[in-house]
């Protein structure tokens, strides 16, 4: 029998694992690796480590440009070629194509840097060594300046290689040991001074000091000084002879120059050459109208000083003796300029100026409680009494009395009236008490026997008047 | 009888013909090769069966939390039974079966107007959006905190981003993005963002990137959208992300590319040939060359449309599901159409927890996310045109024989033979039966004389959802005879 014709159509297939093929060849493959490296179209990269072909450079790390990121950079920057390696935030080595710079710490341990030999801890060169153990040394053997930063007392010596025996040296405290020292400039502080300089070290123009001469006037332009001992602050003592200024003509110095003289003040009229080294200025003086003044500054001291030196108003009582100032001191255009309880007026008199009056109580003629006695409206007038009560005035003509008469009153032999009292006696004989004459004809001014009969009604029983 | 003949149908997973994609009446392929098909499971090798339908899950309509067509879907679980997806306002949280509409979810993410991609980076969710006018990046803390301007405000070098396609990638603490025509980076580890690390150029938008081999993959379109050819390049980027100068790149050619997805240690790009009618396909980088593998009709897949599944490549065209890979490396390569994708527009594609989910709408009011459960059965396969002449002789089909797997209650497939072109058909051969095996089909059952060509056309319209038929073998007999 004949086979039938298979008619099931052919198609070549690939498995899929053979029809998905990668080329093996890296340069046509993007990210290809060859030798452990990936292959791209500009470079060959690994991990941090790049080749760029198109770039011309080579980048380690994130270095992606000359000076960006931290890595090494080789290769093409703009229009030159760099090299770069490190952090360029930090430390790094830098070829910029014309320059090296190094930033950051350089380890070596042989060779020469600057024309300096680098040993394991030093550089050396030129007698100098400069040892990382922290010792600079200039110079050889003794003759050397040595600085440390590791030695347990001392940071600088001179003249020793062991600092405790350099002749100049200075502690890390700042304490400075000099076998010989001149200073030429600069200055210490006054603090540091205070107490640690002794007085004989001084010129005697900075020390302390007294003297013993005693100054005093001669004329208007002349002051003498008594014979007397300087004494500085030391205990140095100059015995100074007496002197004087001679005539005065401008304002004089008188001062110590030891030397020029130990036993004599000298004197100038030119202020600055009465100070500086060596010398004191003891006092000044100048001539005056009446007498010389003087000042001293120190020791005895003392001073004549004009009027016109002194505060004004401020002179006191205090200042002034008792009973010194005399009347030819005071001139004054009133009295009253003086504040002073007038006391008692022994002598002398009072007249009064037209508009004068002397008052107490009363404020003007006839006006208030009190008296008022002097000039009022241009007439001599008296006042004494209560110008609202009992009074009596004065008006210059008038002569009045106003009030009762409270006690009695005579005129020669003549009683006028008695005071408004009890008038009593015992004596059983008849007795005058009071006794009213009626001196001219016609009747008694009523208000001297309203009285007395005010008087007779109250005593009607008891009266023993005789009337 | 002059002579006979037979053929034997077999070895399906190859899907497609290798020119079916330009010619429905192909008749280049192999015995398992299908000139057109339609949700279609040919991904367990030696079986034609069924694609899988697809079931909403919980809350996965406009009923409850799915309001809005979801752009992007993440392929990952962020946590067990737990994965996110974005739409154009909102941010959804989703799991295996349902979608949390509860509490804070869907979270509105404020002046969100375009969901662009969502990806989760050393304990935080950022979710990459466009607003009316420019783009944002949004923070969530995988607890309570949503950021929905972090990136325009918070991080290190903080921008706004261009209101572009968004796709994002992670690996360790570096999340890069597309953002239109810039490369864009995020280091988490220094909190510091840079949105235009990479700049491709004026006229030039990120299609898609990816991870692969120690170096950043960019996928860059280059001219203008809607039916004119562009071109496209890849380019290779320093993988720690610091580096402005680019390592390398790929020139595909006059392309556009739809995604790039880095598998087995391949990297597979989706791109279109306007030239070519249909001239999508899945391809792989091979050096400094783009391999075609397999090739496609529909619509280009982008960077949201992608998903492995059976080991391989699920994406979406045109409504729809495709496969391309092997299930074992040693079988040949097959593209098929696996699935319907829902409603006619389709959204993301997935499979976080294993099994494909897909968002879709209808393009009114109703939208769903869906995954695959139980069989379709609006399924159909068309085998190759195979000639079947013999000089002046026709070719006379005797005995059509199909085996299946033992089939379940209610499973079948209708066979027919489509003749001259496709122009004629036999009758209706039905493949069922309970626990039967082996269909045997004679002239009765076929009902055709003479034909000059023909093809198998299997349709599982009156199938079951729930019992399968498979097809493991179409044995046909037949004899030339003059006509």
């Amino acid at each position: 029998m004949k086979q039938p014709i298979d008619l099931t159509p052919k198609f070549p297939l690939l498995s899929a694992e053979e029809e998905i093929y990668i080329a093996p060849n890296f340069a046509d493959t993007p990210s290809q690796m060859v030798g452990g490296w990936r292959a791209d179209a500009n470079q060959l990269s690994q991990g941090n480590v790049q080749l760029q072909s198109n770039q011309e450079r080579f980048l380690i790390g994130n270095a992606t440009g000359s000076l960006t990121g931290i890595g090494i950079f080789l290769g093409k920057d703009g229009t030159d070629y760099e090299f770069r390696a490190g952090d360029p935030s930090a430390q790094y080595i830098h070829w910029d194509g014309s320059t090296l710079a190094i930033r950051g710490s350089v380890t070596a341990t042989s060779g020469t840097i600057g024309g300096w030999a680098i040993g394991a801890t030093t550089l050396t060169g030129g007698n100098t060594t400069l040892d990382s153990t922290g010792v600079l040394t200039l110079g050889t053997s003794n003759d050397v300046v040595k600085l440390s930063s590791v030695d347990a007392s001392y940071r600088l010596w001179i003249g020793n290689a062991t600092a405790a025996s350099a002749p100049f040296r200075v502690t890390k405290a700042g304490v400075i040991t000099a076998a010989d020292i001149t200073i030429t400039g600069g200055s210490v502080a006054s603090s540091t001074l205070n107490g640690l300089i002794a007085q004989a070290n001084l010129s005697v123009s900075n020390r302390g000091w007294t003297q013993t001469s005693a100054f005093s006037v001669t004329d208007a332009d002349t002051v003498a000084w008594a014979a007397g001992t300087f004494t500085s602050a030391d205990g140095t003592a100059y015995s100074i002879g007496a002197g004087n200024t001679g005539n005065m003509a401008a304002r004089t110095y008188i001062y110590l120059d030891n030397a020029i003289s130990t036993t004599a003040y000298q004197t100038t009229t030119t202020p600055a050459n009465a100070v500086g080294a060596g010398r004191v200025l003891i006092a000044t003086a100048v001539n005056g109208t009446a007498e010389a003044e003087f000042e001293v500054f120190g020791g005895i001291g003392g001073s004549n000083i004009n009027a016109s030196q002194i505060v004004a108003s401020s002179i006191t009582a205090n200042e002034i003796a008792g009973s010194t100032i005399t009347a030819a001191k005071l001139s004054v255009a009133q009295l009253s300029a003086i504040t002073a309880d007038l006391g008692s007026i022994t002598a002398g008199t009072v007249t009064l100026a037209s508009s004068g009056h002397i008052k107490s109580g009363q404020t003007d003629y006839n006006t208030g409680t009190g008296f008022w006695l002097g000039i009022s409206s241009g007439t001599a007038k008296f006042s004494i009494g209560n110008s609202a009560g009992n009074y009596i005035t004065w008006d210059g003509s008038a002569l009045t009395i106003n009030g009762y008469l409270t006690d009695q009153f005579q005129a020669g032999s003549i009683l006028i009236a008695s005071a408004d009292t009890n008038r009593s006696t015992t004596s059983t004989s008849a007795t005058k008490l009071k006794e009213i004459r009626n001196l001219r004809r016609g009747r008694q001014q009523d208000r001297v026997f309203a009285g007395l009969s005010q008087w007779r009604r109250r005593r009607n029983a008891t009266l023993n008047h005789i009337w | 009888v002059d002579s006979t003949f037979t053929i034997t149908l077999k070895d399906f997973h190859v899907g497609y013909a290798p020119v079916a994609h330009l010619n429905p009446l192909t008749e280049i392929g192999q015995a398992g090769h299908a000139s057109a098909m339609a949700n279609v499971d040919v991904l367990t090798p030696g079986l034609l069966t069924q694609g899988p339908a697809l079931a909403n899950l919980t809350a996965g309509t406009q009923a409850g939390a799915i309001t809005e067509l979801l752009t992007f879907l993440m392929d990952k679980a962020v946590s067990s039974d737990a994965t996110y997806g974005i739409g154009p306002t909102k941010l959804q949280k989703i799991s295996s079966t349902a979608v949390t509409n509860t509490g804070s979810w869907p979270h509105t993410v404020t002046n969100m107007a375009e969901g662009e991609s969502v990806i989760d980076l050393r304990g935080n969710l950022y979710y990459l959006f466009n607003k009316a006018s420019a783009g944002d990046i949004g923070k969530y803390d995988l607890n309570v905190t949503f950021d929905d301007d972090w990136g325009s405000t918070v991080p290190t070098g903080f921008a706004a981003l261009q209101k572009a396609p968004h796709p994002v990638a992670a690996k360790e603490d570096i999340m890069a993005f597309g953002n239109g025509r810039y490369g864009g980076i995020y280091i988490d580890s220094l909190t510091t963002l840079y949105p235009t690390k990479l700049d491709f150029g004026s006229g030039n938008e990120v299609a898609d990137v990816c991870f692969h081999a120690n170096t950043w993959l960019w996928a860059v379109n280059s001219g203008v959208s809607g039916t004119n050819r562009n071109s496209c390049q890849i380019y290779f980027s320093d993988p720690a992300g610091l580096s402005a100068i680019l390592l390398d790149e790929t020139t595909p050619g006059p392309y556009r590319i739809g995604f790039l997805y880095p598998l087995g240690g391949v990297v597979y790009v989706a791109y279109q040939d306007l030239s070519s009618a249909g001239g999508y396909a899945i391809g792989y980088i091979a050096g400094r060359q783009i391999k075609p593998l397999r090739y496609f009709t529909g619509s280009l897949p982008t960077f949201e449309q992608k998903t492995l599944y059976k080991d391989t490549i699920l994406f979406l065209s045109s409504g729809s599901v495709w496969s391309m890979g092997a299930p074992v490396e040693q079988l040949p390569l097959g593209i098929s159409q696996l699935a319907d994708g829902g409603y006619a527009t389709v959204g993301a594609i997935a499979a976080p927890f294993g099994t494909p989910m897909v968002a879709s709408t209808d393009g009114t009011t109703n939208f769903r996310l869906a995954k695959f459960s139980g069989y379709d059965t609006a399924c159909t396969w068309r085998w190759l045109i195979r000639p079947a002449v013999s000089g002046r002789q026709l070719g006379y089909i005797d005995e059509v024989v199909v085996l299946t797997k033992t089939l379940g209650a209610n499973a079948r497939c209708d066979l027919i033979l489509e003749t001259d072109q496709a122009t004629g058909t036999s009758s209706t051969m039905q493949i069922k039966t309970t626990g039967k095996r082996r269909h045997v089909f004679k002239d009765a059952d076929i009902g055709l004389g003479g034909v000059e060509d023909f093809r198998v056309f299997l349709n599982w319209a009156n199938g079951s959802a729930v019992n399968d038929c498979a097809i493991r073998e179409i044995f046909i007999a037949g004899h030339f005879k003059e006509a």
